[in-house]
């Protein structure tokens, strides 16, 4: 029996469907939506406030996820990250005037992951508690320092950071459907770079200093330069993530809208997407933006909104979403990826059967 | 540990006996450059390293295998395996991240290697279970295919038997033999079980509070009157 027949799933004669035939199509299709379908037929009120912050948190999740579900390495100062990137995109592309944008965006990335690799050095000497201790140093650091120093958000009374710029080779992607394209392209792009990686010689470092570093250590994984890595290319796509969410998604921005609160969302959201799971993370997102807005449809069409006083509404809906992730999680501990992935389990077990 | 000496011959099986705390895993983890040496040297391949960093030993072919398996529990048999390859790898970042060059090759080189090994050991059919889900059989042998995976010219064994039934132990005295001589890997073990270590090896070192007390052929080891006071506890 050759390899490739394990994958076989169903067989209509000559042809043949594989497990990767059928998860390539969904992928083509949940690419098509992304890029065409979702900008092109849905409202804009779809497009700006749903499936935007989605893949935005979701990417900034999938940072974080590398650095904390592949690499064991844990963080709670992801929301500085994305400040840094931001920051630093903005002024490269306000003061730098003939820069493209896409240099500017790839300045901003590249500067939160040196910053990274600065707060993650902790990390060759410390773990887990402490490493929280030390990555929450960067996120307290960021807000004081781009609140404080009037440079940086270039002396702007009223503290905040917008786009100056939304140029790329000459077509101007400053309209709602340009930005969003923009999202979409760098999301789908480190999307896959970061698969690329998780499934290369680095992930497998990265996972193996995540179980148990000193046998990896001993077996040969160069244990400093995988940590490192991971928090250089974290922090980078966190970065990224925060350039997005300033001028993409919200437009304007001050360093407070990158706090702590940023980083435990974020936090959440890959426990429950799925630590150690890419799509998990967008899954976690999607969760996230998604739940609340349902809440609220589910109250306004029930007329609850009519009885019941509309701020213990506002708190009931919180109650409810905190109740729906313990339930979650304590049904599966490891995410809705894996739930997910066991549906998917079951699915082809059944089908092989047949 | 003090004046302890020893050579292996390349193709050789060399066993480490001794009494519990005698320094039998301290001396693999000096060979492995663990631990670091105070006074005297370590000399692999006629190569001798001045600082050896586990890092450095490994990338002279030197690969080892756990006394508890010490392997990766979340990841996948397969994933276990590979990264053992991972310190002869010469990609850097930017071909991993575009899947280009050398990180192109390599995956492609260690696919092959991977289905080699897991067919040698007669593991496929778990390739891509979690390892921390398997039985203590199963990951003695994905500890040892990690091991064997990057064609190591020493292999160091910290107590391959530990923990096995009679059947079980028989045979992986014969897997240990075949890789000797079929995979031409110098083999250092330490174990305890002196049935099996006197059938498969070359000569024996034994050891007792962290010195050297012999270092022949197993039939003159048996007849030590040194060995076998250290054995029993006589003085």
């Amino acid at each position: 029996m050759k390899t490739g027949d394990k994958n076989l799933v169903a067989e209509f004669g000559r042809f043949k469907i594989s497990e990767r035939f059928i998860k390539t199509i969904y992928l083509f299709t949940i690419l098509i939506l992304l890029f065409f379908v979702i900008p092109l037929y849905t409202s804009e009120y779809w497009m700006r406030a749903i499936i935007m912050p989605t893949l935005i948190l979701g990417l900034a999740g999938l940072g974080l996820n590398l650095l904390f579900g592949y690499a064991g390495q844990a963080s709670l100062g992801t929301a500085a990250f994305m400040a840094v990137g931001a920051f630093v995109a903005f002024n490269l592309m306000y003061r730098i005037e003939w820069l493209p944008l896409p240099i500017a965006y790839l300045g901003g990335g590249v500067a939160a992951g040196l910053a990274g690799l600065l707060f993650g050095l902790p990390s060759l000497r410390i773990k887990g508690f402490y490493l929280i201790a030390s990555t929450l140093t960067a996120q307290f650091l960021s807000i004081w320092f781009f609140t404080n120093f009037g440079w940086f958000y270039n002396y702007n009374p009223s503290l905040t950071i917008s786009a100056t710029n939304w140029v790329i080779f000459g077509i101007d992607f400053s309209s709602p459907k340009g930005r969003y394209w923009i999202v979409v392209f760098t999301t789908t792009v480190l999307t896959w770079f970061a698969y690329n990686i998780v499934h290369s010689k680095t992930g497998r470092n990265w996972m193996a200093v995540r179980d148990m570093d000193t046998a990896a250590a001993v077996i040969g994984v160069p244990v400093v330069r995988a940590k490192l890595s991971v928090f250089f290319v974290s922090s980078f796509i966190c970065g990224i993530a925060g350039i997005l969410w300033a001028f993409a998604y919200l437009g304007a921005i001050d360093a407070t809208g990158f706090s702590l609160d940023k980083s435990f969302q974020l936090l959440f959201i890959i426990i429950i997407g799925g630590l150690g799971s890419i799509y998990g993370s967008y899954i976690g997102s999607a969760f996230i933006i998604l739940t609340p807005i349902l809440l609220n449809i589910l109250t306004k069409n029930t007329g609850l909104d009519q009885i019941i006083d509309q701020a213990f509404l506002s708190n009931m809906q919180k109650v409810l979403f905190g109740a729906l992730i313990i339930f979650l999680l304590i049904r599966q501990p490891e995410g809705v990826m894996r739930i997910i992935s066991l549906w998917w389990i079951r699915l082809i077990k059944r089908q092989k059967s047949n | 540990m003090s004046n302890i000496s020893f050579s292996v011959q390349k193709g050789d099986i060399c066993s480490i006996i001794g009494p519990n705390g005698a320094g039998k895993s301290s001396l693999l983890n000096i060979i492995n450059g663990v631990y670091p040496i105070l006074r005297g040297k370590v000399l692999i391949n006629e190569k001798y390293l001045r600082k050896p960093s586990p890092y450095s030993v490994a990338r002279l072919g030197v690969s080892r295998t756990f006394q508890n398996n010490a392997l990766f529990k979340n990841m996948s048999v397969a994933d276990n395996i590979l990264t053992g390859l991972t310190k002869h790898s010469e990609s850097n970042f930017i071909e991993d991240t575009f899947r280009i060059g050398r990180a192109r090759n390599e995956a492609f080189c260690a696919k092959e290697k991977l289905f080699e090994i897991l067919s040698y050991l007669k593991i496929e059919n778990i390739s891509e279970t979690m390892v921390g889900t398997l039985s203590y059989g199963y990951q003695k042998r994905v500890d040892l295919a990690r091991a064997l995976i990057s064609k190591p010219s020493l292999l160091l064994l910290d107590e391959p038997l530990a923990g096995m039934n009679h059947i079980e132990k028989r045979e992986m005295g014969e897997l240990i033999l075949d890789v000797n001589r079929s995979r031409g890997a110098t083999i250092v073990l330490i174990e305890h079980d002196m049935g099996i270590v006197m059938d498969i090896s070359d000569h024996i070192v034994v050891l007792n509070y962290g010195k050297k007390i012999a270092d022949d052929e197993p039939r003159k080891i048996q007849s030590d009157p040194e060995v076998i006071a250290a054995y029993l506890g006589e003085d």
